[in-house]
């Protein structure tokens, strides 16, 4: 569905944030993409979402090069869901998500009753339905990015791309925001690439996983991407990831138990 | 979200308190007149023989709709560029198009005593400070909220310190009181030939506006969201500039420099209706025409000689904001 070539990018034309980064998700996958701070996996989505350019390379939606396309058939393919923050202006969760429907909202016109009817039914769907009327700015960070997720999905997309969508929240409702990420993916055979500092997430969540790093990446299926070496060298963390059974099921959690001191650091010390 | 029959009720109330509004201000001023012989003049037009009909028809009628026509102009403005810039604190002032247009029209003044010239000036002033904002604000071929707002500010001083200048150079007996008195904001010049001119063009810029209102609610979110809602961010922002620049441009030109409309009633609205744009900007309209119809009749009426709008606007409008802000604080949920 997402297919990307050779990309690279730089803010100054020197100094390269990522180099020659190729992978490629299929429909209904989940991908995440994992890193330290500030090695450029929101550079990358940002690339992605064509809202900065690439010095290099190629990104592909269905085969077609997403240069050649049109700003408005682009986001008629590919949905964003930004991090919960509070907004300037509180609307109502309704009205928020009927804002996903913008794209078929005609010049000079406003929603109308179908798009709020649509609204209505996914967020009941998602089980939001009691706080339609409510302002956005009264909800949790949970609510506000379930709202949110409901605002991506509305437009019915291919690709869903998520920020950090569970950052900031408790177990619950991070919980809660991956089972509907699951969900749209197995569905709605939704392609999604989420950004996350959860390797544990990417583990039970997603079929593939993107690891940036300063000069290197890895891209694999999350079980084969995420190991104790890969978390290591990528994190500059020594963990142990270990097994547990709950039922029928075996889950994976990661024990980061020590850093490793970076070259200045030991110089330090 | 509002309840329909609620919404409707209170474009009902707002519609009638407009209507109330100008059938006052018609018969308060220093020749009083009733009621009943105001509502007889005006469902007889053509016939102006008396006194009263000219000063129905000649002299209170422009300006009252002069006064309603600017009055939602800067409403408008004020609710738009709130939303474009996503911050409730912005007025019309923001894009320094207020200051470029009152240099353009204390220029005018400076220069010459033609009316026509000076309302020309502070038109073609206050669209190249505009242009100017816009232009400095881009940088490689690309505009942003916060260089937009740092642009508009550079403007602004400049053309603050030009009229400075011209009023430091004007004639204190003549010319200097007319260009205070013009920054000041007046409606006493306003003449049905003004209408012909501010209402078609402050009208269209409004309605252009209102034909934004769903958009407004996208554009006030972030622009990376925004772009991603599928809203063309750069044009969207473009035809507000354009749009509001003339509402600005115009009300400066023909009635001067009216503070605090354009930030004070997009509250008021707020609070009553909440921040839908769909109900926000009409409503908005509707308020912004009452209050500076009130104003203005308090303006021509509570003393011998005329107070200055912008004297009036802030004297009055801001103990009833802050009154409202205290009791509401501040509406901005809905």
């Amino acid at each position: 569905m997402i297919k990307v070539e050779n990309l690279s990018f730089s803010y100054d034309g020197k100094q390269d944030i990522f180099k020659d980064v190729s992978f490629e998700v299929k429909k209904g996958e989940i991908m995440a993409v994992l890193g330290a701070n500030g090695i450029g996996k929101t550079t990358m989505m940002r690339c992605i979402m064509k809202f900065l350019h690439p010095q290099s390379g190629k990104i592909y939606i269905a085969g077609e090069d997403t240069e050649n396309m049109s700003s408005s058939r682009f986001w008629k393919q590919v949905s964003y869901v930004p991090q919960a923050k509070n907004l300037v202006f509180g609307y109502s969760v309704l009205n928020m998500v009927v804002m996903g429907r913008s794209q078929y909202v005609k010049f000079g016109y406003t929603p109308g009753k179908a798009e709020y009817e649509k609204a209505y039914q996914l967020l009941e769907e998602m089980g939001l339905a009691s706080f339609v009327h409510r302002s956005c700015n009264s909800l949790s960070g949970g609510q506000l990015q379930m709202v949110l997720i409901a605002r991506a999905l509305i437009k019915e997309p291919d690709i869903l791309i998520m920020d950090e969508p569970e950052s900031n929240l408790d177990m619950r409702n991070q919980l809660k925001v991956l089972e509907i990420m699951q969900k749209a993916a197995k569905n709605k055979q939704v392609t999604v690439i989420i950004n996350t500092h959860y390797p544990e997430h990417a583990l039970r969540y997603t079929q593939k996983t993107l690891i940036l790093g300063r000069n290197s990446y890895v891209f694999a299926d999350s079980a084969q991407a995420i190991t104790e070496k890969n978390i290591s060298r990528y994190f500059k963390v020594n963990a142990g990831i270990y097994e547990v059974e709950i039922g029928e099921r075996t889950y994976h959690g990661i024990l980061p138990f020590s850093y490793q001191k970076e070259e200045k650091e030991r110089g330090a010390s | 979200m509002m309840k329909k029959e609620r919404k409707s009720g209170i474009f009902v109330l707002l519609l009638v308190l407009l209507a109330a509004t100008i059938l006052a201000a018609m018969c308060i001023g220093r020749y009083t007149l009733p009621v009943g012989r105001v509502v007889h003049i005006l469902f007889h037009p053509g016939k102006i023989a008396g006194t009263e009909e000219i000063v129905v028809w000649n002299v209170r009628f422009p300006r009252i709709i002069m006064a309603m026509t600017v009055g939602a102009g800067l409403s408008c403005v004020g609710v738009c560029l709130q939303a474009m810039f996503a911050n409730p604190l912005v007025s019309s002032h923001i894009l320094g198009v207020s200051y470029s247009s009152g240099f353009g029209a204390a220029l005018g003044i400076l220069l010459s005593s033609n009316y026509m010239l000076i309302e020309g000036s502070a038109l073609l002033f206050g669209f190249a400070g505009m242009a100017l904002t816009y232009f400095l604000s881009r940088k490689n071929g690309r505009s942003n909220t916060l260089m937009l707002v740092l642009s508009g500010v550079i403007v602004g001083s400049v053309f603050e310190a030009l009229t400075s200048f011209i009023k430091y150079i004007a004639d204190p007996e003549e010319k200097l009181p007319a260009i205070t008195y013009w920054l000041m904001g007046s409606l006493a010049g306003a003449s049905r030939s003004d209408l012909l001119k501010a209402v078609p063009l402050v009208g269209v810029a409004i309605f252009i506006l209102w034909l934004l209102r769903w958009r407004l609610n996208v554009l006030s979110l972030r622009e990376d969201e925004a772009t991603s809602l599928g809203v063309d961010v750069k044009s969207t922002r473009l035809i507000v500039i354009i749009a509001t620049t003339v509402i600005v441009a115009a009300s400066v030109s023909f009635c001067g420099v009216i503070s605090f409309v354009g930030l004070a009633v997009p509250h008021f609205a707020r609070m009553i209706v909440g921040n839908d744009h769909k109900v926000l900007l009409p409503a908005s309209v509707l308020m912004g025409g009452i209050f500076l119809i009130a104003i203005d009749t308090l303006a021509r009426s509570i003393t011998a000689a005329e107070i200055p709008l912008s004297i009036l606007t802030a004297l009055i409008g801001a103990p009833v904001f802050a009154l409202l802000l205290h009791k509401t604080g501040g509406g901005w949920d809905d």
